[in-house]
């Protein structure tokens, strides 16, 4: 589709006239020195200087607890009824490329054998405006991963910031498009001075080839390797909380007072050493390496096998944030690389 | 180009490994980008290259004395700043890995650098720092940079919130705790959080809520911070992992006060100390206990 050129004040005013419509507006906000994706009731909240933020923004879609069924018990028995999603129009503002690539992957997977209407009433009435990184991080490595800083992947509307002034912003997708000519007045012609991919993923650090990991992964499925690097994993779910395409869940039950419970669904992390923990005792992953093993064969072999793509959209948060920088990047090179 | 004291660890670490003394060194070695450091297991002397040391040092290696996959190799040599080996002898003090089999490498430390992009709140410990050179060593590997003497500020930074009302200190903690995702980095990274199961993974019954909302989140963050109470060595690790920034070295270091206050006990100081809550008096003037 055509690329056209909005200022940051329009932007703002385009925000501000969707929040003012009723649209849940996801967008960055600074609070101490976390910057992380929130709703906001105006522009004025928005954090615009970032690299990426702390959590990725999967929580508009995939909140980290949700309740699905609601119940409570009546004289001789229990009523149980279906908790509905909290579903109503929304804007993901500012995810970057490497997030907004990764609800692909939740897609992909909450469409599986069986759509997850909680994640889907979400997914379906969300418009999510990527926005282009100019000055990846130095943990980043989407280009790695088969991805791009300019990656229009998982956006309905991408943003590229460009030197002049404002950005160059290009509809990806029907949804995109609607919501650009709903405001067609604040868009002008195309920018000149539009960066390349090329050029900005020159700059990042990390760009060894992962993207077809899978056989050498697959071949080393009992090597000593995963011991050498999981030696160090502390068995928490950090990695897996902050990461854009980690989808796995919990379910419990809670009670609630009095006389009633609602079943929750949370995020879980197969770093976790209850995470395949059986009822009977028996744990199929009794130990750290197996568990890292999984996380790893999950994001670059089993998924692809599976769904054709990759687990993986190199934001590079896990190895930054990992209490012991546990790298996924270094992990997976290292593989390919013997 | 290694420095003096890198060269000394790396020395160190080598005779070590050569003469058997351990059957492993856990040190730090570099990170995966230029401004990270992580733990290295080094079972072989000729890797002992790998070993860095520098003020980015930040974890407490004696977590791993716990671990499986490193208790393994028999005696465990540790690298550790003060801080880390006052949590070692906590281990030690309760029985969780042997004195015997633990070879403290200590380094003399003046104190981690800021991370960039984190509040400083973990590094409160090196303004009020005494254990500049650890407490306890094998091995020590001085620093002659570092000004061994303990800090001349006597008393931590008031943190403000010993002065809050009661409704005050809920709200802070509450609003604090709203950002906590349950990742359980806290716990991961704490050498004194070795359970096998967590209360929180204890569901018959469910003690603690495991949801990430607003009363899961404080029945799991209080419960944590009672549970290290008078064990705590305020190390800082939990509060420079947390994802959300949240200063649960706080919580700590006043719980750590209360104990000290009360039973004039501070952990991790000496092996030969009694644990305040490892003792038990026949002539206790408490009731209760009796």
């Amino acid at each position: 589709m055509e690329m056209k050129s909005i200022s940051g004040e329009s932007l703002k005013k385009l925000l501000d006239a969707e929040i003012k419509s009723g649209v849940k507006v996801f967008a960055p906000v600074r609070e101490g020195q976390l910057v992380n994706h929130r709703p906001v009731q105006s522009s004025g909240e928005i954090c615009w200087d970032f690299k990426n933020t702390r959590l990725s923004p999967k929580h508009a879609v995939f909140p980290r607890s949700e309740t699905i069924i609601k119940g409570a018990r009546t004289d001789g028995g229990v009523q149980i009824e279906d908790a509905e999603p909290d579903a109503g129009p929304a804007i993901l503002f500012a995810a970057r490329p490497c997030d907004a690539s990764s609800l692909t992957a939740l897609d992909a997977l909450f469409n599986w054998d069986y759509t997850d209407k909680f994640y889907q009433a979400r997914r379906d009435a969300l418009c999510v405006i990527g926005m282009a990184c100019v000055d990846p991080a130095e943990q980043c490595f989407c280009a790695a991963v088969g991805g791009s800083p300019l990656s229009e992947k998982g956006s309905d509307v991408l943003l590229i910031p460009v030197k002049s002034s404002g950005y160059a912003a290009k509809a990806c997708t029907d949804k995109g498009a609607k919501l650009m000519e709903k405001h067609a007045a604040m868009f002008g012609p195309a920018p000149a001075d539009i960066p390349s991919a090329e050029e900005i993923a020159g700059k990042q650090l990390r760009k060894k080839d992962l993207t077809n990991a899978k056989a050498k992964l697959d071949a080393r499925f009992d090597d000593p390797i995963w011991e050498a690097v999981a030696r160090k994993c502390v068995g928490c779910g950090c990695c897996a909380f902050i990461c854009p395409s980690c989808h796995c869940f919990d379910i419990v039950d809670e009670p609630i007072p009095v006389e009633r419970f609602e079943r929750k669904k949370n995020w879980d992390s197969c770093c976790f050493g209850t995470y395949t923990l059986h009822a009977s005792g028996h744990n199929p992953r009794p130990s750290q390496e197996r568990r890292y093993r999984n996380r790893v064969m999950h994001k670059f072999s089993y998924f692809p096998e599976r769904f054709g793509i990759l687990k993986c959209s190199g934001c590079g948060r896990c190895g930054a944030q990992c209490p012991v920088n546990l790298d996924i990047y270094d992990v997976v090179a290292e593989i390919v690389e013997s | 180009m290694a420095s003096e004291v890198e060269q000394r660890i790396r020395d160190t670490a080598r005779k070590i490994l050569e003469s058997g003394e351990a059957g492993v060194v856990v040190g730090y070695g570099a990170g995966s980008t230029p401004d990270k450091v992580m733990p290295v297991f080094i079972t072989n002397p000729a890797d002992v290259e790998k070993l860095v040391w520098n003020d980015r040092c930040y974890n407490n290696l004696s977590l791993y004395l716990t671990k499986p996959l490193v208790r393994k190799f028999g005696k465990v040599a540790m690298i550790g700043k003060g801080c880390d080996i006052r949590a070692a002898i906590v281990l030690w003090q309760e029985s969780q890995f042997p004195r015997e089999k633990t070879i403290v490498i200590g380094v003399d430390c003046g104190g981690v650098a800021p991370i960039a992009g984190k509040p400083d709140d973990f590094r409160a410990k090196c303004a009020t720092c005494d254990v500049k050179r650890p407490p306890v060593c094998d091995h020590l590997v001085e620093n002659p940079a570092v000004d061994v003497k303990p800090a001349t500020t006597a008393e931590a930074k008031d943190d403000g919130l010993d002065s809050k009302s009661p409704a005050e200190k809920r709200a802070y903690w509450f609003n604090q705790f709203s950002r906590c995702i349950k990742c359980y980095a806290c716990r991961g990274v704490c050498p004194l959080c070795y359970c096998d199961r967590c209360i929180v993974e204890k569901n018959r019954p469910q003690w603690i809520l495991t949801s990430p909302h607003d009363l899961g989140n404080f029945e799991w963050n209080l419960v944590r911070a009672f549970h290290l109470a008078g064990r705590c060595v305020q190390c800082g690790e939990c509060t420079r992992v947390c994802p959300s920034d949240i200063p649960l070295a706080a919580l700590n270091r006043k719980l750590a006060g209360v104990v000290r206050e009360s039973f004039d006990y501070e952990a991790g100081r000496s092996h030969e100390t009694e644990p305040s809550f490892l003792s038990f008096k026949e002539d206790d003037a408490e009731e209760f206990i009796r």
